[in-house]
């Protein structure tokens, strides 16, 4: 397990840093300046210039990947003289435009992400999975046609509809949200009933969406694991039911949710771009998309795209760690 | 031991190609005839935008004047609905929305099907030839594919189009809306092939040991012969299941990121350019939002029914 353990980590490790040099790879190569447009319309070539060098743009690419390592471990300074800026490590870069480092700015943005993410998570988890298992016991009766109905309407809705159906015409219509709130991080350690308030319709259009799909996993998962050969082997010699699902059915029907729940889990810590942008919610995505719509803020759009990256490699160690531990014949075969 | 009996049923499927099967089951799924019905009727009014538009006077491009009220709002109720403008007005211009969302449509579809099969396509080249060969050129393209899964696609697809549709324009292959179309088609596709990829080599790997496929090589069939004469007739149920399943995903996806400004612009119209065009007026003009989001709802649910049912009547173990 050591072992396995061990070339997982190095191989996660190798991972990262190929991801984080790509990214920056391809924003790299791109036509796009960021230098000329630190400055208005007004602009002149050695104001461009002196912006490049204050930038760290006038470097080779290897020589900014290089700095940006360094920056994340031991801090880093930007600008020279009287303008200069520490950021302490880890330092992801500092934005121009918004006069920050964007360590800050990602630290400010980070706990709305989580919030989100992690009260979708439970929301879609209890049902998708309650409502899979409903449908695989009662297959072909009402209950298992309502799965379906809502498995499909879930697939059906992109996020950016069922989000502006939800808040347009159910929150906003109904005073269920307020608007200036939902621009601002409340902290559910201060003000939780704000914090809920904030966060409840965002949580049931992410969870609209993931739950579906859960349904239809979990659904098929028990239907497929219910005709093997050892919950025959239950039954026959007479366990009750509620103890087939519970021990038997539901732990191996089960084990491969843990995967795609791990994924989906840190896919959305990287920020949900389309449910944060409709409800104004100030986390990664909406950090990331207003770098890219507002000004192009190219140190905080590497920043929350590695960090985006990042989650979702950990994300596959830890799904892999666990289901190690779940099923030993991973462990063997490897 | 019973004997076999042979039903009617059992005799009537026993003299039938797997074609036929397959079609014999779909016809009986009420459901998805009825979603296939209404995906041809909305394909057809895509593709016959010219003609409906001309049979009901109007066009997308026309500012109509004395239809907007001193607010810039559509005179009548259900944002201007009338014989003249079946789905109403334009709030703030006062085209017509009918003709707006007819020619919109075309381009969902467009980048739609696009998408799809250049998917398809790639996933099954690579696919095949990694399932097939195996080797080393295998296992990198796994990783290569797996290390793609890693990316924020959503979010690269909406930092990286504005800087590469101005360098597909600065190479003059494409420009204005050709070369957002372009761009999103591309990153769609580079994004989206992997799905496919896995789903076709996996069953290459399994079709490759069986027994027809070992009895033509050593009857000395060449690897092509292998993969055009045994292994491809069996991969096309999944491919088909695949591409009805995936239009619905890129005809949602196009809406979104038209929707939030990346790919076409306007003039041009498409779901989700007049989605959010229409949020600045939901409280005075509901309908001129309400009506393109039930419209768009109605294809792509039509789309995933009817792929449901494709997949139901093809391979009816599978998910059900």
């Amino acid at each position: 397990m050591l072992k396995y353990l061990a070339r997982r980590l190095s191989a996660t490790l190798l991972v990262i840093t190929l991801v984080s040099m790509s990214v920056f790879g391809i924003f790299a190569v791109l036509p796009m300046d960021p230098a000329a447009l630190t400055c208005g319309k007004a602009c002149s070539a050695p104001v461009i210039e002196a912006n490049r060098h204050r930038l760290g743009l006038d470097v080779p690419v290897t020589v900014q990947y290089g700095r940006f390592v360094k920056g994340l471990f031991v801090g880093r300074d930007f600008g020279e003289g009287a303008a200069k800026f520490h950021c302490p490590a880890p330092a992801f870069g500092y934005s121009y435009n918004r006069h920050e480092c964007v360590t800050t700015l990602v630290a400010e943005a980070f706990p709305v992400t989580l919030s989100l993410a992690v009260g979708a998570f439970v929301l879609w988890l209890s049902v998708g999975v309650s409502l899979g298992i409903l449908a695989a016991r009662k297959r072909n009766e009402w209950q298992d046609r309502a799965a379906t109905a809502f498995v499909l309407v879930g697939t059906s809705l992109p996020t950016f509809i069922s989000g502006l159906l939800i808040l347009l015409f159910v929150a906003l219509k109904f005073n269920l949200i307020n608007p200036i709130e939902m621009g601002r991080w409340v902290s559910p350690l201060e003000d939780p009933v704000a914090w809920f308030r904030t966060f409840i319709f965002p949580w049931i259009v992410l969870a609209l969406l993931y739950a579906a799909t859960y349904t239809r996993f979990t659904r098929s998962n028990v239907i497929e694991t219910s005709s093997e050969d050892y919950i025959r082997t239950a039954r026959a010699k007479g366990l009750n039911e509620r103890d087939i699902l519970r021990k038997h059915t539901l732990r191996a029907a089960l084990a491969p949710i843990v995967t795609l729940a791990g994924l989906d889990f840190a896919g959305l810590l990287g920020g949900a771009i389309i449910t944060e942008g409709i409800f104004n919610l100030p986390g990664l995505g909406r950090l990331s998309i207003r770098a890219v719509l507002r000004d192009y803020d190219l140190p905080t759009i590497l920043a929350t795209t590695i960090l985006a990256a990042v989650f979702v490699v950990v994300a596959n160690l830890l799904v892999d760690i666990l289901y190690a531990y779940i099923d030993p014949r991973v462990r063997v075969a490897s | 031991m019973a004997d076999v009996v042979l039903t009617e049923e059992t005799q009537e499927i026993a003299q039938r190609t797997p074609k036929q099967i397959a079609w014999g089951r779909f016809k009986r799924n009420k459901v998805g005839v009825f979603a296939g019905y209404a995906t041809l009727f909305f394909l057809a009014c895509s593709i016959l935008a010219p003609l409906i538009t001309r049979a009901f006077g109007v066009d997308n491009h026309t500012i109509y004047s004395g239809v907007l009220n001193e607010f810039a709002m559509p005179k009548g109720a259900w944002g201007g609905v009338s014989w003249q403008h079946p789905l109403g007005i334009e709030p703030g211009v006062g085209r017509d929305v009918f003709a707006l969302l007819l020619y919109g449509s075309q381009l969902s579809f467009l980048v739609a099907f696009i998408s799809t099969f250049a998917s398809i396509a790639i996933g099954m080249l690579i696919g095949i030839a990694t399932g097939y060969f195996k080797g080393k050129v295998d296992a990198s393209v796994g990783r290569f594919a797996d290390f793609l899964l890693s990316f924020p696609g959503t979010f690269m697809i909406i930092a990286l189009s504005l800087p590469l549709v101005q360098r597909v324009e600065a190479t003059g292959i494409a420009h204005d809306n050709a070369a957002r179309i372009l761009v999103l088609v591309i990153f769609l596709v580079f994004f989206g092939w992997t799905g496919f990829y896995r789903l076709v080599r996996s069953q290459t790997m399994s079709l490759r040991e069986r027994d027809f496929v070992m009895a033509a090589q050593a009857m000395g069939a060449s690897s092509w012969r292998i993969i055009v004469k045994e292994l491809l007739p069996n991969l096309w149920p999944t491919a088909i299941v695949f591409i009805s399943l995936s239009l619905p995903g890129y005809i949602a996806a196009e809406a979104t990121f038209s929707f939030l400004g990346v790919g076409v612009q306007a003039p041009a119209s498409t779901f989700g350019l007049v989605l959010s065009d229409a949020v600045g007026y939901w409280r005075d003009d509901p309908a001129y939002l309400l009506i393109p989001c039930t419209i768009l709802i109605a294809i792509v649910l039509s789309l995933n029914l009817l792929g449901d049912a494709i997949r139901d009547a093809l391979d009816p173990k599978a998910g059900r």
